[in-house]
């Protein structure tokens, strides 16, 4: 009931607060009370109930005539601030509700899918990684090559259905690319109902997260137990790569567990943002995604290359992964780094 | 799961759902009709017009609280304070006298409106068949 009446104060705070107005209040909020009561009465979730009441509250401007405020509720609230900074910027059509929604289902929809690929992603080297050490050490009955060769066969396979899956996904969110590509304003109609969307689903991301954040920190403890107490064992340093694979595996599942439980949180974001607050063609964020882009897209082929390379030149297959943590952390930083100066930027204006 | 927030405009049902444009100048009559048989208040008007209508129209609250106040700005219908049967304080509605007229009015703008359009669909299609 809490989300709901969160609702329906966001629907109103763009409005002036005039006796008319808050009788209207009280008595839609009373309206769907009633409604919420009824439908939990009825044996539906708390969940399935506020999205039905939400989703039969209607539309404020309807309202408009009869509480004799038209003029205040047909501009947008961000609009005189936007006509102030760019008064001839072309503004993206608003999104609607029913938009919207239909990107919400998407994402939801594909959130496993999504999830999964990660995963995938961030298994692929582990084979590669183990292969030509249990070679080495004679676990496997097979040459050090060989090992190499069905690692990076396994790094490919599972890259390749990573791919096949992320691509599937533009099914479902091919409608909705207006809405990823940012080509849209932002309206508080569809704000507050992904905030609402947001909090029904908060309390599952933040137990994900809880459990993601420990698994990571937890992720080393069996690489740092085998490196050290399997240090003087005949298979030593195969326990230590083994080690780096359960870092992997178990990093993955942490990308697993939380990964499918923030597509509420990020559908927010991707809403609430639009363009409209920008008041300007330019999109600073889209702006300092695309440095970050151009930045990826000759960061991560170069780093492959640098991998191959030492690899089959130095033959280095058992410690030539480290590219990857050190390159992952090196581009986080850089990432970082971006969006920093972006800020700055951001803020002098 | 999926279809919770889909349902609105889901096209995959296999039922004509009126738009909230074709059924906007009889939300009122559909109000008065119920207000007809005795005093209630938002929300069970709400809720018997869905009863009413089955799966073939979901009246909005803000549709219908715009059509309550409407009326009662126009004194077709009266509000008071009353409890509802789950003892929460609600607004009540009444119909008036011309309300009631009105209502009367309302219903024989229907029929026309009704036998205009139908006289035009049957037209058409005698016209198309030979």
């Amino acid at each position: 009931m809490n989300v709901i009446i969160a609702y329906l104060d966001s629907m109103f705070s763009a409005y002036p607060q005039t006796p008319r107005l808050l009788e209207a209040k009280a008595e839609l909020q009373g309206m769907m009370e009633d409604a919420y009561t009824n439908l939990i009465a009825e044996g539906h979730s708390e969940n399935e109930a506020v999205g039905r009441v939400i989703r039969d509250f209607g539309n404020l401007d309807e309202l408009a005539p009869v509480l004799g405020i038209t003029s205040d509720l047909t501009p947008e609230p961000a609009a005189p601030a936007a006509a102030r900074t760019a008064p001839t910027a072309p503004r993206h059509p608003p999104v609607t509700l029913e938009e919207a929604r239909g990107y919400a289902d998407a994402q939801q929809r594909i959130r496993f899918r999504v999830s999964t690929a990660v995963m995938l992603f961030v298994l692929s080297p582990s084979a590669l990684i183990s292969l030509p050490s249990a070679a080495d050490s004679g676990i496997l009955p097979i040459s050090d090559e060989a090992g190499v060769f069905i690692g990076i066969l396994l790094l490919l396979a599972l890259a390749a259905i990573g791919v096949a899956m992320i691509v599937t996904t533009s099914r479902e969110t091919g409608p909705f690319k207006r809405i990823e590509d940012n080509r849209f304003s932002a309206t508080p109609e569809v704000t507050s109902w992904a905030e609402s969307l947001a909090a029904q689903h908060d309390r599952a991301r933040v137990r994900a997260l809880q459990v993601a954040v420990a698994l990571w920190i937890l992720a080393p403890i069996p690489l740092i137990a085998f490196a050290l107490l399997l240090d003087d064992e005949t298979n030593g340093e195969f326990w230590t790569i083994i080690g780096v694979v359960l870092v992997l595996v178990i990093v993955a599942i942490g990308l697993g567990v939380l990964l499918p439980r923030v597509w509420a949180q990020s559908v927010l974001e991707k809403l609430s943002r639009g363009t409209s607050s920008r008041g300007s063609g330019v999109d600073p964020e889209e702006d300092e995604r695309s440095i970050v882009g151009v930045i990826a897209a000759f960061y991560w082929p170069t780093l492959t290359a640098i991998f191959l390379a030492w690899s089959f030149i130095g033959n280095a297959w058992s410690t030539s992964w480290i590219v990857w943590p050190v390159g992952a952390v090196l581009f986080g930083a850089i990432a970082a780094g971006g969006s920093a100066i972006e800020n700055y930027r951001r803020a002098r204006h | 799961m999926n279809r919770r927030y889909t349902e609105p405009y889901d096209k995959q049902r296999n039922a004509i759902v009126i738009s909230a444009d074709a059924i906007r100048g009889y939300v009122d009559l559909l109000v008065l009709s119920l207000l007809r048989t005795g005093p209630s208040y938002a929300y069970e008007l709400a809720q018997r017009i869905t009863a009413i209508s089955g799966d073939d129209y979901a009246i909005k609250q803000t549709t219908l609280y715009s059509a309550v106040k409407r009326l009662e700005t126009s004194g077709l219908v009266s509000s008071f304070a009353d409890v509802s049967p789950t003892g929460k304080p609600r607004t009540y509605y009444r119909i008036s006298e011309s309300g009631l007229a009105h209502f009367d009015l309302k219903v024989e703008e229907w029929h026309s409106t009704k036998s205009v359009v139908d006289r035009f669909i049957n037209e058409t299609i005698e016209g198309a068949t030979p």
